[in-house]
């Protein structure tokens, strides 16, 4: 039995070393097959990816090919607007360069905007799941690249996901193809080159609108200006409006001002011009009373003649004949004329001074009987009226140089508005509208010319809309009461006893459903919905919205 | 071990097939609710099946049995079945000798199929006797606890039409359902197949394909399938965006939805995703697989308020406009 018993022994060692090589070799296994497992997993992870890098890079080179597309289209499409607009208004484009540049910086952005992006591989992974219609599996194995987890499972996935993304064809899936964006810059570009050699000195809308003025137009009336200003206008005028107009002009020539600041500069040079032509109409209105005051005086007659007629040149020779004469003439002539000359009264408001104080030495002298000095008195105002003579021809020079400013100022305006029209035409800004305003008013419009906003009620009403007001109002209301309309006749032929008769019945026909009571027990379960009738459904919804308790946010409503 | 697992997936992947082929030869159309069902059934879950009279509930359940190499049983839910009818009871007994105790009678709910037909006539009392054996497999009578045998699986099937005399399912037992599936009433086409099948002296049978391990087996596999926590996530939104009063809740769920889906629900769509992921062949879950079940996983999850009753709106719409509305991750 005992070597039965050391048999046994030796059997149960035997099977606990053989269990025990077991489990030595199943962990060997197992620690050879955790290594294998980290190595592929670590070799797949990489393959995924590298390869979703080269995918990615695949994919910004395809962005910034379309959006470079994108852009030039977009260049050239607001370049050939800016074109089109000059040729039709006279606006001034932004030049190319700044458009160019401004292009580009935006195309750098955007391109270079995705790189500095997280997650953009996660993106591209789910790209690739879309186009691939992988069913998320690159998403998922990327994800566990970036999170790697100690799983077969897992491992499993990431080698799916790597042979999948192995037999993707790049160049099917994501194509480098020309952009249909490129055909409009080819379209684009053409287009403008088409237009570049219109030529287009003239914008059309201009043209059509005042075929009288153009450019060049414009360019010979600051000429004119110019050269009056250098002429006789400059010689009359004060050194500081001098400057104030030649600045003007200069800027008007060289371009270098706005449409706006142009109008304002026009109509300080205008209002300069305007004060010293007020000036000379104030002396010729002067001039012409003064032709008046001696048109009954016979000595003078031929004088006043002259100066009522404006004719300064002719009456200062006048007056020079009458200073040559005056030592031939009668005793009693010359009292006569000397009573004339002084019976006048000049107002002190008088602007001819010269020729008033001439005047008024010369019937002096003659007083005095001082021939001589009476003559050189006579020449005096001669000397005089010759100076207004020649100031006369200045004051036309002035309107003149006014007129044109006018002009111009008005044409500047009309530029100015159609600039900033939409194409509906509105206006865009207040600031050329007011402008042009103020041009018109300086321009001296009709104060009178009935266009302004009708008056209200406040002020007093004329008798004749009183009256129609009144009556209108009364007889409608009266009347109203008085008609009787002719069914109401007929039914009633005698009116008076209308009120006296009895009252009539009427009968009415009441519409009602009949709704019959839950005579069922089960039809009266809360639970058969279909116990409220459709129609009413609405009813009780809205009964019991109305009574339950307020929620959370039926507070913020 | 990745070809171990290689091996298992084709395996897995064959299995299915061969169930769904046979499960194909009785029943007509209804794929999806077919899907569902095994789909549950491998992801330890119980299906209610709704359908009006007629439809082939009852005959959608004893294929799926026939198919499986497992034990069958079926109760009729009336409003006068008791607990005792479906758990059992202590009964007394009487041994040879003449000796008299008490000894547990186990009801039919010891079993690995239970067909629970018209689950919605019992009355709450009985359809409670349930709650335990649905989600804990386990069965107590007085003081003693039988443990069921897995795999325990529940097919329960309800008429939604005859509301009259019926007790609807409490929330606490509608939860335990993994998958609510609804059965469509056949198109022409399958009804002609239909006639032809059942119509004639020889109907078809289904074979057994599949036998307890290897549906344990099976259960087991489906669980090791990886998920990203990026597909988990928007698995998760779905949920928040069914429950009202989270910063993910959808508009429509605040308007007429009371309780939304519980995170039983949310476990029912990311373990049917793995199993359909597998089904599909593939070892991860996509959006794909989770948006596959996410009506038949959350719509008898989503308690109606007020106003969504007054409204009739169907918890199928709320939840097609979130699947709808709520994007996928990356975009």
């Amino acid at each position: 039995m005992g070597w039965l018993q050391t048999l046994s022994d030796y059997a149960s060692w035997q099977e606990e070393c053989r269990v025990y090589i077991s489990r030595e070799e199943e962990s060997t296994t197992n620690e050879i097959s955790v290594v294998k497992s980290a190595d592929g997993r670590s070799r797949e992870s990489s393959r995924v990816r590298s390869i979703l890098k080269k995918i990615d890079r695949r994919v910004h080179l395809i962005y910034c090919s379309d959006l470079l597309a994108k852009v030039a289209c977009t260049t050239l499409g607001i370049s050939l607007f800016f074109q089109v607009n000059g040729m039709l208004f006279p606006v001034e484009s932004p030049p190319l360069r700044v458009l160019i540049v401004g292009s580009m910086l935006f195309y750098i952005c955007f391109a270079i905007k995705p790189i500095f992006e997280k997650n953009r591989l996660n993106r591209t992974a789910g790209l690739t799941d879309e186009l691939a219609d992988l069913s998320d599996e690159i998403k998922t194995a990327y994800w566990f690249v970036r999170n790697p987890m100690e799983s077969a499972w897992i491992d499993l996935q990431l080698r799916r996901a790597a042979k999948s993304l192995d037999k993707l064809k790049l160049e099917e899936l994501f194509p480098f193809k020309i952009s249909r964006w490129f055909g409009g810059v080819f379209i684009l570009g053409g287009l403008g080159t088409g237009l570049s050699l219109i030529p287009n000195e003239t914008p059309l809308f201009i043209r059509e609108m005042d075929p009288e003025m153009s450019f060049s137009e414009i360019e010979n009336q600051i000429g004119d200006l110019q050269s009056n200003l250098e002429g006789d206008v400059g010689t009359f005028l004060d050194e500081s409006d001098f400057e104030s107009l030649e600045r003007v002009l200069e800027d008007l020539k060289g371009d270098e001002i706005l449409n706006e600041e142009l109008l304002m500069e026009l109509q300080q040079a205008e209002e300069i011009l305007n004060e010293e032509i007020f000036g000379m109409d104030a002396l010729t209105q002067e001039l012409v009373q003064l032709s008046q005051e001696f048109s009954e005086s016979q000595k003078l007659s031929d004088f006043a003649n002259s100066l009522g007629e404006m004719d300064l040149t002719s009456a200062a020779q006048k007056l020079r004949e009458l200073s040559e004469n005056l030592a031939n003439m009668d005793t009693s002539v010359l009292n006569e004329l000397e009573q004339e000359l002084q019976s006048q009264e000049f107002s002190e408001s008088f602007s001819a001074e010269e020729l008033l104080d001439a005047l008024d030495e010369a019937g002096t002298a003659l007083a005095q009987d001082q021939i001589s000095k009476a003559e050189g008195s006579l020449t005096e105002a001669a000397e005089a009226l010759d100076a207004m003579a020649q100031n006369q021809s200045l004051d036309e020079a002035l309107n003149e140089a006014s007129m044109s400013m006018q002009a111009l100022s008005q044409e500047i305006s009309q530029r100015a508005n159609n600039s900033s029209m939409t194409p509906d035409g509105q206006m865009e800004g207040g600031a050329a509208g007011s402008a042009s305003d103020e041009v018109t008013k300086s321009s001296g419009g009709d104060p009178g010319d009935g266009s302004g906003p009708a008056g209200n009620s406040t002020g007093t009403p004329s008798e004749v809309a009183e009256l129609e007001l009144g009556e209108a109002t009364t007889l409608e209301v009266q009347l109203s009461l008085e008609i009787i309309d002719e069914q109401f006749m007929e039914e009633y032929p005698d009116p008076q006893n209308l009120f006296q008769g009895a009252s009539q019945k009427q009968l009415s026909d009441l519409q009602f459903h009949e709704i019959g009571g839950l005579t069922e027990y089960s039809n009266a379960s809360a639970l058969d919905v279909e116990t409220v009738f459709w129609q009413y459904s609405d009813l009780v919804k809205n009964y019991f919205l109305g009574i339950r308790p307020l929620r959370k946010n039926d507070n913020k409503n | 071990m990745i070809t171990k697992i290689d091996n298992q997936i084709a395996l897995f992947r064959d299995e299915f097939d061969k169930v769904r082929t046979e499960i194909g030869k009785v029943i007509v159309g209804n794929e999806e609710v077919i899907d569902g069902t095994l789909v549950s059934l491998l992801s330890k879950g119980h299906v209610l099946l709704e359908g009006i009279p007629g439809v082939g509930k009852t005959k959608i359940v004893s294929t799926v049995a026939d198919v499986l190499q497992l034990k069958f049983s079926r109760i009729q839910f009336t409003p006068d079945l008791m607990p005792g009818d479906v758990v059992g009871s202590d009964i007394m007994h009487e041994t040879d000798t003449g000796e008299k105790h008490l000894a547990f009678q186990k009801g039919p709910i010891f079993t690995n199929i239970l067909l629970a037909d018209e689950i919605n006539r019992a009355t709450p009392k009985t359809q409670s006797a349930l709650l335990e054996a649905m989600q804990e497999r386990s069965v107590t009578v007085g003081v003693t606890t039988h443990q069921l045998k897995p795999p325990f699986f529940v097919l329960a099937t309800q008429n939604p039409v005859e509301m009259e005399g019926t007790y609807p399912l409490p929330e606490a037992q509608l939860d335990r359902f993994f998958y609510k599936l609804r059965i469509k009433y056949p198109e022409s086409e399958h009804m002609h197949e239909i006639m032809n099948r059942t119509t004639t002296s020889t109907e078809p049978i289904a074979r057994t394909v599949l036998d307890r391990d290897q549906i344990v087996e099976m259960r087991e596999t489906a669980r090791n399938v990886p998920i990203a926590p990026s597909i988990q996530d928007y698995a998760i939104r779905l949920t928040l965006a069914t429950n009202p009063g989270n910063a993910h809740t959808h508009p429509l769920t605040e308007k007429y939805v009371r309780f939304g889906a519980s995170p039983r629900g949310t476990q029912a769509l990311v373990v049917g995703s793995k199993v359909n992921a597998l089904v599909n062949g593939r070892v991860h879950v996509a959006c794909k697989d989770i948006r596959s079940y996410f009506l038949p996983a959350f719509r008898h999850r989503i308690l109606l308020n007020f106003e969504g009753e007054a409204d009739r709106v169907d918890p199928d719409d709320i939840l097609e406009t979130i699947m709808n509305d709520i994007l996928e991750p990356q975009k």
